[in-house]
């Protein structure tokens, strides 16, 4: 299906295979992972809010080689049909860049863009004042630059979406934290990157609010017992008291 | 001079196809014109002034709106292109002021092309604004050209030439002010070059207007009797 | 009674010069001698084309900026790993980056060596409030439509050097430039991204094997793109008809009578490789020529930046095909 509304290149294209052999086989090993991180480390992350000047709100996240910029609009007239006349809506939108991934995405929105963009509004409704800003809705774009991770990449968009809230000024019940998680065996590894994920067993994404201990939204995938899901829902709220830590003082060097 | 035939047996570098337009083709279109320039022919039907979409509507002038129809296949974005030029150059022309909140919409269908296009097109498009009876300011008039692998300058290419060119471009004047209105050109040239296909252009484009004034003049006649004066 | 100051401009920042009380005229004055002013904000949301009006007959521009003074390029080259070929720009707020993804593709019959570039301008809501999603807006696709057909034109590449296997197997770039922060004049900064990333690029070495009907790459081994030219593209904006600022902001581009864009060939400024100017108020022979000149000034400081970022951006390493 050839999207008229785009320079178009040739009908079919593929992405080239690797030689046979040219990429040595990845093993995985909790002690010693690829980056030389531990099982329950997070990759370095590095936050800056205020990047976008034409939008309310807007922040822009990087871990290792992950990279997220979020805009938001609003509160702004409300568009849509159903208006509600006590609260206002959120608008959640998610796209990966073309260039972002291993294999070229193309500008129409597919499944995954689809269940990431309801995943944010999931996970950032519950921390939203949406009553305090009635037939309003707030509009969040999400964009990422370089993917490393499809789970960590939504956990980046959660976090980098709810600190360009912040950068609104946007009232919230507490910044909405989130990171991600993969099972190898009964091993949980926190924030897998993309050769690491490509080997896991399942994973999941927690969006977390410190401040109040409470759980927005968790999506868990694979197979997996109930012991290592909890001991990964553990990793994964210490490691969200962390990025929220990061979230707070980039949020007071804006100031 | 060398004295060299071009692939449709003109004999000068700077000679334009003929040209001719036959008006009020259409009985449902408030105006319409064919414009031919050689084997390059494009019809043009104005509707206007109409009821604008509420999200199109302005509330000081009218909305102009341009559909680019290509002779075959599906409109890329090489027509959203000649969209856009055609109707930045007589959203300048037309004087909206006097339709507010109302569309005036001009759609262009592509009936043989052989070079000179986009030109071709907004000549139709003048022409057919005229027919329709929407006020204009002025009447601009577009002209191509093309310097080709030797830097010989040619007006009014044919696709066949156009296959050579190592530079096109492509002009539109008006009657009233000094200086271009458009200007699109491609390929790689010099400053000199460049200026000397504006000067080639804006010299061409008089015998344009002069068909756009006869065209006026003959309707004038034909509406209002022989005693009208133009 | 004290003179009418009808907007107090701000101190434009960066400059030095501060305008503060401006000639007023028209009724405004009138209202304004009845002692009723408005600060510049609320001023700009009312009346913007005045608001650039009373800067521009003082000959500087609404963010402190001369007349003919283009905001600096920043560029940087390389921040997206996954891509074969990256470049980020900023321009002024105008952020851009532009990621080039290689893929195989059959060429056509009629040109079996050739292979393919394939650039598109993606303006995302994100950018701007003036864009929802949905379709791409006109101006991202006529952008990219005339990006597509300069690159052509001008043989920016040689399709040639893009082929693998005569008849089965070319390239095909796919140059993608996303908008990140409209400024204004993405057309500038989207044509710096696209030839910063292109004059980046890596294609991994690629062999067909005839019987799979596969192209297989190693990514051990990457060879530069080889781009021919490099592109300069200098846009200026035309106010009122008849004063011309170079390198408009997104506030300015709202109220310009017509705009300019000149594409310059960076080694030879008297060569160029397009023009544009759709429609909006006349534009007088000198005017395109002064303009030319000005634009090759540009061009010489672009063409600066540009090697800036190479000679920083020589440190990385190279960048796998996958």
């Amino acid at each position: 299906m050839s999207d008229r509304k785009r320079v178009t290149g040739p009908e079919k294209s593929v992405a080239p295979l690797l030689e046979t052999g040219s990429v040595p086989a990845f093993i995985f090993n909790p002690d010693r992972r690829h980056d030389g991180r531990d099982v329950n480390h997070l990759r370095p992350v590095f936050m800056k809010s205020g990047v976008v000047r034409q939008a309310n709100g807007s922040a822009y996240l990087e871990a290792g080689k992950l990279k997220v910029a979020c805009a938001v609009y609003g509160p702004r007239q409300n568009q849509r049909t159903k208006i509600s006349a006590t609260k206002g809506s959120l608008g959640c939108d998610f796209k990966f860049s073309p260039f972002s991934g291993g294999r070229r995405r193309s500008y129409m929105k597919d499944e995954q863009e689809r269940e990431y963009s309801l995943v944010l509004e999931q996970a950032l409704s519950p921390a939203v004042r949406l009553d305090l800003i009635p037939k309003s809705t707030v509009d969040i774009f999400v964009q990422v630059l370089e993917s490393d991770g499809s789970a960590a990449c939504l956990a980046a968009a959660i976090t980098c979406a709810s600190l360009a809230l912040a950068d609104a000024g946007i009232e919230m019940l507490d910044a909405v934290a989130a990171c991600s998680a993969g099972y190898f065996e009964s091993t949980v590894c926190l924030d897998p990157t993309g050769e690491e994920e490509a080997h896991e067993g399942g994973s999941l994404v927690l969006s977390y609010m410190p401040s109040l201990n409470e759980v927005t939204h968790v999506i868990q995938s694979g197979e997996t017992s109930t012991a290592t899901t909890v001991k990964a829902l553990e990793l994964c709220v210490d490691a969200c008291s962390q990025i929220h830590a990061v979230m707070q003082q980039s949020l007071i060097a804006n100031v | 001079m060398s004295a060299r035939i071009r692939s449709d047996q003109r004999k000068l570098p700077s000679e334009m196809r003929p040209f001719y337009c036959s008006s009020a083709l259409l009985s449902r279109s408030d105006g319409s014109v064919r414009f031919k320039s050689g084997d390059s022919s494009v019809l043009c039907s104005v509707f206007g002034p109409m009821e604008v979409k509420i999200r199109d509507e302005k509330l000081d002038k009218a909305t102009v709106e341009v559909v680019f129809k290509a002779a075959a296949g599906n409109s890329t974005t090489k027509e959203r292109l000649y969209e856009r030029v055609i109707r930045e150059t007589l959203e300048a022309s037309i004087l909206t002021a006097l339709h507010p909140r109302s569309a005036i919409r001009i759609t262009l269908q592509v009936l043989t092309d052989d070079g000179g296009i986009l030109s071709t097109a907004l000549n139709a498009a003048t022409l057919a604004l005229v027919d329709a009876g929407i006020a204009l300011r002025s009447l601009p008039a577009g002209v191509t050209c093309m310097i080709d692998q030797e830097g010989v300058l040619l007006l009014d290419p044919t696709i066949l030439e156009l296959e050579a060119a190592r530079s096109t471009h492509m002009f539109v004047f008006d009657n009233i002010s000094d200086g271009a209105l458009s200007n699109i050109s491609t390929g790689s040239f010099s400053m000199d070059e460049y200026t000397s296909c504006y000067d080639t252009c804006f010299s061409a484009v008089a015998a344009v207007q002069q068909l756009f004034r006869s065209s006026v003049e003959g309707k004038v006649r034909r509406e209002h009797g022989p005693e009208a004066d133009a | 009674m004290a003179p009418a100051a009808a907007a107090a401009a701000p101190t434009p920042a960066g400059n030095g010069t501060s305008v503060s009380a401006m000639a007023v005229d028209g009724d405004v004055a009138a209202a304004a001698s009845q002692g009723f002013s408005l600060d510049p904000d609320t001023f700009q949301k009312i009346h913007p084309a005045e608001f650039h009006r009373r800067f521009l007959s003082q000959g500087v521009r609404a963010d402190g900026r001369p007349l003919q003074k283009f905001r600096k390029a920043k560029i940087s080259l390389g921040p997206v790993s996954t891509a074969n070929g990256s470049a980020m720009v900023r321009l002024g707020d105008t952020t851009i980056i532009c990621g080039v993804k290689a893929e195989v593709a059959e060429p056509k019959p009629a040109a079996p060596r050739s292979g393919f570039i394939v650039p598109n301008l993606d303006l995302p809501p994100l950018c701007s409030p003036n864009y929802r999603p949905g379709p791409p807006s006109e101006l991202a696709q006529t952008v990219s439509e005339y990006m597509d057909q300069v690159i052509k034109s001008c043989d920016l590449v040689n399709p040639e050097t893009l082929c693998i296997e005569p008849g089965h197997a070319v390239w095909v770039l796919y140059v993608d430039i996303v908008c990140l922060n409209h400024g204004g004049n993405v057309v500038d900064a989207a044509m710096i991204a696209l030839a910063a990333a292109l004059k980046h690029t890596r294609l991994p070495q690629a062999t067909y094997y005839e019987t799979e009907s596969t192209v297989r790459v190693t990514d051990t081994f990457t060879i530069p793109l080889s781009v021919k030219r490099t592109l300069v593209p200098v846009t200026f904006g035309v106010f009122d008809a008849a004063v011309v600022i170079a390198d408009p902001t997104a506030e300015e581009e709202a109220h310009l009578s017509t705009t300019l864009t000149y594409v310059l060939d960076a080694e030879n400024g008297e060569a160029a490789y397009g023009v544009l100017k759709s429609g909006g108020s006349a534009v007088p022979r000198d005017m395109l020529v002064a303009c030319w000149d000005d634009a090759r000034k540009r061009a010489v400081d672009v063409v600066a930046a540009l090697a800036e970022a190479e000679q920083a951006g020589n440190r990385r390493p190279d960048v796998a095909a996958v």
